[in-house]
């Protein structure tokens, strides 16, 4: 209480603004080339309001004496002048490809100019996000941060990124904190991009600790668009339309031969007669001819039956159409910003995703000093995708999009049976009898999610005259949703004695609501002085301290009825139902149904500044937390920055610009709301609600984990002389080492404790890298201009310490002592006739056997059977992590007379492994189109069935499957022709024509349809549930990114 | 502008007395989940953990997700004892069920396509990475987790709420108990040794002890269940009744009551320590003793009618134990389609007998095909085994069967059940010398089961035609309940070829490529199937529980 008591005293010091007299200064700004830069910025230094230059780059703007006027421009480094005594002045601003005059908020408390930004915070304004990447904060930000993996791991819409800032900092989820105008929310999924004037990204704790113990993935703040004060009304408009189709790869991935016993016509048999579909179309299961009985068996038949591209069946053209208006403007003492948009998303399977925000930023001037601002950004979304068995609520697991995969070609997805004229839930493959067509879906299944979302943010700030600072800022998110998810009653439908949709033929309903709330409340003093200024003295000394009180709090509650037995006519609810449940969360058995989490803290901060050429701050951070109750202490966590610009004292002109600075800090990554509680499980069963241990023992002394960074790094600006190649580029370089300790481990359990796993602070994570980010002019040549940034980002997190050293084994995944995260270690074909065993001692082969054996494409093959010999499962051999050696970018744009833009981006993921499970599955039936090449095998060549078919391992994880998943992607090339400077319109202000394209091209080895679109999913489609951050890498079904082309018309007037 | 301070000074000191600085909002307990220092403290919290019990069977396995590990427990025994096949790797069948070789009619041997024993199968998966390709995590996992849950029940139990009757104190107790030695049970009949351990906190200890000296420890917590059961009437009291109609689930109910009285729970506690003797000696091992010990226990043991603990399934597929999916009876099914009949098992039927034309269909031949399960006849699937190949599938419950269902319907026993019981005493009685009084016993079961066969009883049967009588019958009379490979064990068929082991004239669904014929065909063979007799201990256990000095063999 008593550090409440201290803040509302801070509150007490009000005093007046001062005034002053003023002249009239006027002037022209023009680029190095002397042609007028149109509306320019013409402010006072450290005084509100200003002018903007006109069409001929003139302007005229009333100054207090002694006044120094800032000039500035988009794409422009800004310029200081101070006006002579005839009361004009010319400026002259040099183009610049990444402006150290931006200023940054995140991670440094108090906006701070990005020259003097102590630490690596990565910034994106909606002028650089690509034109291809349509309605979303994370395609926009894909590319463009160096150290920031972006990556969209499905193309299902409305899915969320895959982020993660500076490798691994926990086995748990990379999802960084995400803040809004200052605000924490809870995702940045779903927040709509025309809502966004810039994004901030901060990459590690030692700047993330500003924000506490949620802060050690680092921090992602959006800024939404808010008006100016003194300017007019303007309209944007936004229309975008792009359509999509899967990425397929190269290379097919499906046989076109096959091995099955076959008639005298080369038809396919059971049983020596030959198959054919029923009259739903299922087929039976084609004998395969036996390698064991005869190892030259081969795979080169074609098929005589017809056969279908499954994919091409199922995966259609998807349209996306995304319309938004912008209206941004300001009076003397307000600035308004609304922002209205509709994003409509379509499937490639079926149905669509569709988004309406509604946005509102509005600031008000209530005294001089004192300003309030709210901004309110509402998101509805409405979708009805269909997501196969996927559905947690039927006890499903990912988005198994099998049967396109493993169904025998000859099977017609999209044949109807005569009486229903439905698609037939066709059983694709008779060992796999009730794989379903996923065509049929839709007949028998419909469901519905939709949610709204408001995020609103008041912030009031006053600025005292001299001092102090005090702006507090509350922020609340809700978000409401409600799904529906109706599997129909199939009794009547075809087959349905062997396959149906859900979890029983008789169909069911499941109703759901939640509510998710966070509340973000922010109070915050800075103290700041000059010492110049403020206290006269000759000491070009300015400090300011900053005072934070952070409150936060998550609130869960969700309600679902699910019914059974559905009658097979309407209405269709859950009333209807023969039988029904209901219960707290979204679906029976959700284990989190309701859940409070309740955060509270201070940070105190203090930074010196001596001129511009040297500053440090250092502070610290204090949590209390839920998860721990009121008896626990707070964790603290430090930080200290300093930088140092050497071009202060050094005056090169080639060098304008140059800082060194350094930073390390502390944050935490908290256990679960409710992981540190002695719980039983909850399950009904039958009519009975009962209780039972989990596997899990609770664990009451489970830790916040640690995350201790330090990071180093240099921004510098280098001004070549040259007049068109290469006039000038920035430069900056990081590098930092996190140490992650305390973390989080599910560790494994003797079974006879009556326990398997329990959560505890077990391993030490470390992980390092650097992120670069080089921003250059590369060329001026008359109309012609080329930008180029290239970003790039290494790290490898390393787990160097485990409990017992003992491997964390989930899945097909392990984490080991010593090795890096995403680590695939496997059992391996054996690569030499003369290998050892684990034990190093005992020989694969024996010396005597040795000429029976020969090495076949790098594994050892049996002569006499044709068969690999597969090493054995405990002996595991290193193939490589799941997470690339580096991420980079290559973003060029010419533009030619300021009209005509050309701009494309390429991504580069480099040294990344991926483990294809599609691949494997197909290896089951002899489907992949691996079986159809032919090897060498004791002399003679032949697509030899016994060789690979060895090689399968029956779902086991093996190195055979694993592949090189790097890749290089065009992920963004458009073109905008800007048709207001070309056709000199007066009516608009603004009209500019995009085409564009997005993942037009991948360069690959990969195999499978979509390196990006890999999860951390076993064999059978199971997520592992505590490693969600440390498992990555798997190919399982997923559906592929698209390559998309777009069209788009900006407008502005 | 002296309002507006007031205003904000307001507005700012009000929000920071809202609350934000409470401690006590730092106190939140879970609300979806209860804690058992509280709840098992109370009746309902009693009732709601004992139920509870076989929630323990669902466990997250390792590549395969929430599962039941009673049924998957359960698969095994009943492919190892080849009533039925499964032909899938998912957690370690394809290995489980991996017959050394054939010997075809023409002399032809043909090995499994791994040409390695089932011992180096799945010894070769003992380890924490090969998750669910693991074998021997099931069972022992189960038990374990059975065997815990007891413990804190008892433990709970010490000091009981003081409103609790002495009735439903002792129901809660001998339920606690039943499972201990059930789960002993199982770790003695299947593992080479394992632990005891009667800690309630989580503990363990490194003390592996042999397989016969954990099911005297089965033994003794049947014992202690049963001193508890001799307190309560025989035919139970209201309180009794009140706990057992709550804590035996709704699907697992059978008979009118749907839970055994204490007498007949008395009887099941017989069966049990009689099947422990029988199951866990070789028939070639077993003396007089032994034989008269099990008639004994089986005179006391479950009578046919009897109510005892069952395994089923929800119609409306909710709320229950299987998923829909795992369930014996739901895997032999049209839907599910894992398990398939094996040959083994439908030549053991004797000609006549009713349950065949109840509960076997022929599967016809490609392009015909079958109407419950939309398969024709198929052999050596995907060229894994000629084992997996069948001409025969089981008749749906819903269509008249007894042994498969798409509609979540039947149950199988959890422990014995009257008819093994019955059987359990016509061996006893057989090799006792009493072929007659045996014979009766296995005419019982076969009435019970409306077989329709005349009698075998008091027709002179030779000791070795009333070998046969019986051995047919356990494996007809007693498929899916349980003790499939039990009986192949004890009777010498998993043993390897060399040790006199496999089956003479077992019958295997051949493709015919492989014998030349025009079409596929069902002939007798050799089959050695060469099994593990007791498993390895999961290393799963041993990663974290390394044996102590003096300990029993953990490995084979």
């Amino acid at each position: 209480m008593r550090k409440c008591l201290v803040l509302t005293i801070l509150l007490t010091a009000f005093a007046f603004l001062s005034r002053a007299q003023n002249r009239e200064v006027t002037g022209t700004v023009t680029d190095s080339t002397g042609a007028p830069i149109a509306g320019a910025s013409i402010n006072v230094k450290g005084k509100r309001g200003g002018t903007s230059a006109g069409p001929d780059g003139h302007f005229s703007i009333m100054v207090p004496p002694g006044a120094v006027l800032v000039v500035s421009s988009v794409g422009f480094e800004p310029q200081e002048v101070r006006p002579g005594s005839d009361n004009t002045v010319s400026v002259r601003l040099f183009q610049s490809s990444r402006a150290l005059s931006e200023v940054v908020v995140t991670g440094v408390g108090v906006a701070t100019s990005r020259k003097k930004v102590p630490i690596d915070v990565g910034t994106l304004s909606s002028k650089d996000v690509a034109k291809s990447s349509i309605g979303s904060v994370e395609q926009a930000l894909q590319g463009k941060i160096a150290g920031a993996q972006v990556q969209f791991t499905s193309g299902t819409p409305g899915t969320g990124a895959n982020i993660i800032l500076r490798g691994l900092n926990s086995l748990g989820s990379s999802y960084p904190l995400i803040m809004v105008d200052g605000i924490e929310v809870s995702t940045l999924n779903g927040l709509d991009l025309g809502t966004v004037e810039r994004v901030e990204v901060v990459k590690g704790a030692a700047a993330g600790m500003l924000y506490g113990a949620q802060g050690a993935n680092g921090v992602i703040q959006v800024f939404t668009k808010h008006g100016m004060h003194g300017r007019k009304l303007e309209v944007s408009v936004l229309s975008q339309v792009s359509q999509g189709n899967i990425l397929k790869g190269k290379n097919d991935q499906l046989a076109k031969l096959h091995s099955f016993v076959t008639d005298a016509n080369g038809y396919a048999t059971q049983g020596g007669t030959r198959i054919q579909p029923d009259e739903f179309g299922s087929w039976p299961s084609p004998d395969l001819l036996d390698p064991s009985a005869d190892p030259k068996v081969v795979q080169n038949k074609p098929y005589k039956e017809q056969t279908y591209d499954h994919l091409k069946q199922a995966y259609k053209t998807a349209t996306t159409v995304n319309n938004s208006v912008t209206v941004t403007g300001g009076g003397d003492r307000a600035d308004y910003a609304f922002t209205l948009s509709r994003y409509n998303e379509q499937n490639v399977l079926s149905n669509s995703y569709n988004r309406t925000s509604v946005a509102a930023n509005v600031g008000f001037m209530l005294a001089p000093g004192l300003t309030f601002r709210n901004s309110v950004s509402t998101i509805f979304t409405d979708e009805n995708l269909l997501s196969g068995d996927a559905d947690i609520s039927i006890g499903g697991t990912s988005s198994d999009r099998f049967g396109l995969f493993n169904s025998y070609p000859f099977v017609n997805f999209e044949a109807t049976d005569n009486a229903t004229h439905k698609f037939i839930v066709v059983n694709a493959n008779q060992a796999d009898n009730t794989v379903k067509n996923p065509l049929s879906e839709k007949q028998w299944r419909d469901r519905n999610l939709n949610s709204n979302r408001i995020i609103e943010n008041a912030n009031l700030n006053y600025k005292f005259p001299k001092f102090l600072e005090i702006d507090y800022k509350y922020g609340i998110e809700v978000w409401n949703t409600n799904n529906f998810n109706f599997y129909h009653n199939q009794t009547d439908a075809p087959q349905s004695n062997i396959v149906f949709w859900g979890q029983t033929v008789n169909g069911s309903i499941l109703k759901s609501s939640s509510k998710l709330t966070k509340q973000n409340s922010l109070l915050t003093a800075y103290f700041k002085t000059d010492f110049e200024k403020d206290f006269h003295l000759d000491i070009p000394i300015r400090t300011v301290t900053q005072f934070t009180y952070d409150w936060r709090r998550s609130d869960q509650d969700g309600q679902y009825a699910y019914g059974t037995n559905i009658p097979t006519f309407p209405p269709f609810n859950v009333s209807v139902a023969q039988s029904h449940t209901s219960g707290d969360g979204v679906y029976p058995g959700d284990p989190l149904g309701l859940y409070t989490f309740v955060t509270y803290g201070y940070l105190l901060n203090q930074t010196i500044e001596y001129n511009d050429l040297i500053g440090i701050s250092g502070g610290f951070r204090s949590d209390y937390s839920s998860a721990f109750g009121s008896g626990h202490t707070p964790f603290t966590f430090p930080r200290g920055t300093i930088y140092f610009r050497p071009s202060e004292v050094v005056k090169w002109g080639w060098l304008p610009d140059w800082k060194l600075r350094a930073a390390y800090g502390e944050a935490g990554i908290q256990p679960g709301t409710y992981d540190r509680q002695n719980a039983l499980i909850v399950a009904q069963l039958g009519s009975l609600t009962t209780n039972s241990n989990s596997f899990q023992i609770p664990n009451t002394g489970l830790k916040v984990q640690q995350s201790k960074e330090i990071e180093i790094g240099t921004d510098a600006t280098v001004r070549t002389g040259w007049a068109n190649f290469l006039p000038n580029f920035n430069l900056s370089f990081s590098y930092w080492h996190h140490k992650n300790t305390d973390v989080i481990q599910l560790a494994d359990l003797a079974a006879s404790s009556g326990y398997t796993q329990k959560l505890d602070n077990l391993t030490t994570i470390d992980s390092k890298g650097i992120d670069l980010s080089l921003d250059a002019t590369m060329l001026t040549v008359k109309d012609l201009q080329w930008d180029f940034g290239f970003r790039l980002g290494t790290s490898r997190s390393v787990a160097t310490k485990i409990n017992n050293g003992a491997d964390i084994v989930n899945g097909i995944f392990t984490i080991r002592q010593g090795k890096p995260l995403g680590y695939f270690s496997y059992q391996s074909p054996v690569h030499s006739l003369d290998q050892l065993q684990e034990d190093g001692k005992t020989p694969y082969i024996a010396p005597a056997d040795r000429a029976n054996y020969e090495i076949v494409n790098g594994n050892v093959v049996n002569k006499s059977t044709y068969t690999v010999l597969m090493g054995n499962p405990g002996d595991q051999k290193a193939v490589g992590n799941a997470y690339p050696d580096f991420t980079a970018s290559f973003i060029n744009t010419f533009s030619y007379k300021k009209n005509l833009t050309l701009s494309f981006q390429w991504d580069w993921f480099h040294g990344n492994k991926i483990y294809n499970e599609v691949r494997q599955w197909l290896y089951r039936d002899r489907l992949s189109s691996d079986f159809d090449k032919p090897v060498n095998i004791d002399g003679t060549p032949g697509a030899y069935v016994a060789y690979y078919a060895s090689l399968y391992n029956s779902l086991s994880p093996s190195t055979w499957f694993v592949e090189d998943g790097s890749f290089l992607r065009l992920r963004d090339v458009s073109l905008t022709y800007n048709l207001s400077n070309g056709l000199h319109l007066k009516w608009a202000k603004n009209l500019s024509l995009t085409v564009s394209g997005r993942n037009l091209l991948t360069v690959t080895k990969y195999s499978g349809l979509d390196p990006e679109a890999t999860t951390n999913t076993d064999s059978q489609g199971n997520a592992p549930n505590a490693y969600s951050g440390a498992l990555k890498g798997a190919d399982y079904f997923q559906v592929p990114n698209l390559k998309s082309y777009q069209a788009s018309l900006r407008i502005g007037f | 502008m002296k309002n507006k301070n007031k205003y904000l000074y307001i507005f700012l000191g009000g929000l920071l007395l809202l609350g934000a600085c409470k401690k006590s909002t730092l106190d939140q307990v879970n609300p979806n989940q209860p804690n058992p220092d509280i709840s098992l403290e109370t009746e309902g919290g009693l009732t709601a953990y004992a139920a509870g019990i076989l929630q323990r069977t669902i466990y997250p396995v390792p590549n395969e997700g929430n599962s039941n590990l009673m049924a998957i427990m359960m698969t095994q025994h009943s492919i190892m004892g080849d009533e039925v096949f499964l032909p899938y790797g998912n957690f370690s069948f394809r290995w489980t069920d991996q017959v050394y070789q054939v010997t075809l009619p023409g002399g032809t041997t043909v090995k499994n396509p791994f040409g390695v024993t089932q011992q180096v199968s799945l010894q070769g998966f003992n380890s924490r990475s090969s998750a669910d390709l693991n074998a021997f995590i099931y069972e022992w996992t189960m038990s374990y987790f059975f065997i815990s849950q007891a413990n804190t029940l008892l433990h709970a139990l010490s000091t009981p709420p003081a409103s609790l009757s002495a009735s439903k104190v002792a129901t809660y107790k001998a339920w606690a108990y039943w499972w201990k030695g059930y789960s002993y049970s199982r770790v003695g009949s299947m593992y080479l040794s394992g632990i005891i351990n009667n800690d309630y906190t989580g503990a363990t200890n490194g003390n592996f002890v042999d397989h016969n000296a954990i099911i005297v420890e089965a033994n003794k917590a049947f014992d202690s269940c049963a001193t508890i059961l001799q307190s309560l009437p025989a035919a139970g009291d209201d309180d009794y009744g009140g706990v057992m109609g709550q804590i035996v689930l709704d699907f697992n109910k059978i008979g009118a009551k749907g839970y055994p009285t204490p007498a007949e729970w008395l009887r099941q506690l017989n069966s049990y320590k009689a099947r422990n003797l029988l199951v866990n000696k070789k028939v070639a091992d077993m003396t007089p003793a032994d034989w008269q010990s099990v008639k004994d226990l089986a005179t006391n043991g479950l009578q046919l009618g009897d109510n005892y603990f069952a395994f089923g399934m929800s119609p409306n597929a909710t709320n229950d134990l299987t998923n829909s999916f795992l369930h014996p009876m739901a895997l032999l099914g049209p839907n599910v389609q894992w398990t398939f009949l094996s040959e083994r098992l439908v030549q053991d039927f004797k000609a006549g007998d009713a349950r065949y034309t109840r509960d076997v269909e022929t599967l016809p031949v490609n392009p015909a095909k079958d109407p419950y399960y939309n398969i024709s006849a198929f052999t050596n699937i995907r060229s894994r085994g000629l084992q997996f190949g069948t001409h025969y599938a089981a008749i749906p419950i819903e269509n008249g069967g007894d042994w498969a269902t798409a509609v979540n319907l039947g149950t199988v026993p959890i422990g014995c059940s009257p008819e093994e019981n019955e059987l359990m005493l016509a061996e006893a009685e057989i090799y006792l010398g009493n072929i007659d009084a045996g014979l009766a016993h296995v005419d019982a079961v076969r009435n019970s089961e409306n077989a329709g066969l005349p009698a075998v009883s008091g027709k002179g049967l030779t000791l070795a035609q009333a070998k046969e009588e019986l051995r047919s019958e356990r494996r007809i009379g007693l498929f899916e309940k349980g003790v499939a490979f039990y009986d192949a064990r004890r009777w010498g068929v998993t043993a390897p070829a060399s040790q006199g082991g496999g089956r003479a004239g077992a019958i295997v669904y051949l493709p015919h490529s492989l014998i030349n014929t025009a079409t596929d065909q069902a002939l007798p063979c050799f089959m050695e199937y060469n099994y593990m007799d007791y498993w390895d201990i999961p290393q799963n256990e041993l990663d974290f529980n390394a044996p102590a000095t003096g300990s029993a063999a953990v490995k084979n």
